[in-house]
């Protein structure tokens, strides 16, 4: 049969791609654990870190410097997280430091917001719903269309299923004398109607602009933000914080990061006092209250946290939390000296990933190899040296697929 | 003696592919019937919100279809010949044997690739009657990697059917289920364009495998 040698080696390559990936992934689900961080949350009180371990130990409450606490210690050393509580157990503080706490003010400074790469890294419809940012009525209602922003900017309207040449031409002729470029280079904004507020996009035109969007009264509001960063943007992320103080959080390529805050008709970026972090590895979340901000920023290496003065983002204290030990980073690095994955944390595309653990994994291909030289039966030494060093390049996976995909040689083979 | 190779793979899977096509179709027009449904009871204003907003698959009744069309069209094309190894009969025939396999599995291919566009086509169309060119584009990147597991199915269930050994033919079906669950990984539309070259390729290759079996039967392994 013509070719069969290479039929053989192309099954044996796909075997072992499935290998090195298949084998993987049955001892990633049998041994790994997802990293369990204590919560951390800045003390407005002892001006320090304290934290609530998970993981049933007795003590959990405890600061960055090891002091344990009780229960009523730990919840009243936060009482911007926990006013609720103690404002009806009457353990409520009247100030702190100076400041004279107002419930309805610490209610509308409180705000969590999480990052996580694969917001950013996913696929795009290209559509977006523009709501009326001043709404007749006090929720948001419906638009009736939806539209696109890339190379110009179109409405369609949704009955119809056809453009809306009218609201489009008006909206197109307001970003082009906005002095927005097309095509648009990226465009987020939160498209749910389920949030109280609008505050339309922010998209970024072909020469790195970065422009809002939004329809006041059915007329499109345009407006060039005229910010300067550190590096161009990458990223925005809409949030809609009970204040009002920012639009959002914008991240620059460089990883540093900024609120874009609203400044009586402009737009001022203020730079959080962190250290440049990963935006297409690397998660954020940030828990904000009247006085401090706790930012916690999670790598593969750990947890940076930082306390962050509400009104300046200049940070008070930082800490580092190591991550925790896996199960299955431990057998990695002891069986796969590389294996594959499709699907990875950090983005919603299904893509293949090599990845390379430690090379004391190579002690697995060694045994692999010596295996395959034995474990074939009555082969000729050719064939014995193919498949050990078939095991040695590719381990586990490679000695599997050759089990898996058995040699014409064994079947004697006569060619036509 | 094309034709007559042809007519004789035509006359074994002939009800099979009827009613593939039917399920296919049945499915399809269920579909539609679903998205009109929504359409009256909630609105397009809605419909192409929650599209927009929650990745909604507009033919969730298409995720299997193809992998099994694609098992029962090889199965019913292939079992026969290793009933009594018919097949040593078709090998000879007066035509190079390659040419006899080809031939052969060439047959199955377009069958199933004839399905896949055909409901690919007939479906993306429908929907653009209802919904923007961006939603439909998102559909068929939902559709896709579902259509080429069919492809995948097909030729690996011809290497798993043509294989002479029984243990060699769990093995196959073993390391065929690895590969195929390449295609039904959950994710997002569009989320599988990065890696569809990688599975293209892939379906391509696959249609090699069986002369790896058929050789096997050749040289009279049991």
């Amino acid at each position: 049969m013509k070719g069969k040698q290479i039929v053989f080696v192309l099954i044996l390559i796909f075997v072992t791609v499935a290998g090195l990936w298949g084998i993987p992934e049955l001892v990633k689900t049998a041994t790994y654990t997802k990293a369990r961080y204590p919560f951390v949350y800045f003390s407005s009180i002892q001006k320090k870190f304290l934290m609530r371990e998970s993981d049933g130990r007795k003590e959990p409450y405890h600061d960055d410097e090891g002091k344990i606490y009780s229960e009523k210690e730990y919840d009243s050393s936060l009482p911007l997280l926990n006013y609720r509580q103690l404002t009806v157990n009457g353990e409520m503080p009247e100030k702190i430091d100076s400041l004279v706490l107002d419930p309805r003010e610490i209610r509308v400074k409180q705000m969590t917001f999480r990052y996580s790469p694969s917001e950013k890294n996913t696929p795009e419809t290209g559509l977006y719903i523009m709501y009326e940012s001043l709404p007749k009525k006090a929720k948001l209602e419906s638009p009736g269309d939806v539209f696109r922003l890339k190379e110009s900017i179109e409405f369609i309207d949704a009955e119809s299923n056809t453009v809306n040449a009218e609201k489009s031409e008006l909206f197109q002729s307001a970003l082009l004398k906005a002095g927005f470029v097309f095509p648009a280079q990226w465009t987020y904004g939160n498209l749910s109607i389920r949030k109280p507020y609008d505050e339309g996009y922010f998209s970024l035109d072909a020469e790195g602009k970065l422009f809002h969007v939004k329809m006041v009264n059915g007329r499109p509001y345009v407006r060039n933000t005229q910010i300067a960063l550190l590096a161009e943007p990458a990223f925005f992320s809409m949030l809609e914080v009970a204040d009002k103080r920012f639009y959002g959080f914008l991240f620059d390529k460089k990883g540093n990061s900024y609120i874009l805050e609203a400044d009586d008709g402009k737009y001022k970026p203020v730079q959080l006092d962190i250290a440049p972090f990963d935006i297409d590895r690397d998660e954020i979340m940030i828990m904000g209250n009247l006085m401090y901000w706790t930012v916690s920023v999670q790598s593969d290496s750990g947890k940076n946290i930082y306390a962050l003065e509400t009104e300046s983002l200049k940070q008070l204290r930082s800490t580092f939390l190591e991550a925790p030990a896996n199960r299955w980073h431990n057998f990695a690095s002891w069986l796969f000296p590389v294996y594959l994955d499709f699907k990875a944390t950090n983005t919603e595309y299904i893509a293949p990933n090599l990845h390379f653990t430690h090379f004391h994994a190579l002690t697995a291909n060694l045994i692999s190899a010596i295996i395959a030289i034995f474990a074939f039966g009555n082969v000729k030494m050719g064939r014995r040296i193919f498949n050990s060093i078939y095991s040695l390049v590719f381990g586990i996976a490679g000695l599997a697929s050759l089990f898996f995909v058995p040699f014409f040689e064994k079947i004697r083979i006569k060619d036509n | 003696m094309y034709q007559a190779i042809i007519y004789k793979e035509w006359i074994k899977t002939r009800k099979a592919l009827g009613l593939t096509v039917f399920v296919f179709a049945a499915a399809g027009v269920y579909s539609f019937m679903k998205i009109g449904e929504s359409v009256r009871s909630s609105g397009l204003v809605s419909m192409w919100e929650t599209a927009l907003q929650k990745d909604m698959s507009m033919f969730p009744y298409f995720e299997y279809l193809p992998l099994f069309a694609g098992i029962l069209l090889a199965i019913t094309q292939y079992a026969p010949e290793l009933q009594f190894k018919r097949l040593k009969l078709t090998l000879h025939l007066p035509l190079p044997e390659s040419k006899i396999q080809q031939t052969m599995l060439g047959y199955g291919f377009m069958a199933v690739l004839l399905l896949v566009c055909l409901a690919m086509g007939s479906l993306l169309c429908g929907l653009r009657l209802y919904f923007p060119r961006e939603i439909v584009s998102a559909s068929f990147w939902n559709l896709l990697p579902w259509f080429l597991a069919g492809l995948a199915s097909y030729a690996i269930t011809s290497w798993v059917c043509l294989e002479p050994q029984w243990k060699q033919r769990i093995l196959n079906i073993v390391a065929g289920l690895a590969l195929l669950s390449l295609f039904f990984i959950g994710a997002k539309s569009g989320a599988y364009s990065p890696i569809t070259p990688y599975l293209t390729a892939f379906v391509e290759a696959s249609f090699f495998f069986s002369i790896y079996s058929i050789t096997r039967f050749k040289e009279g392994i049991q």
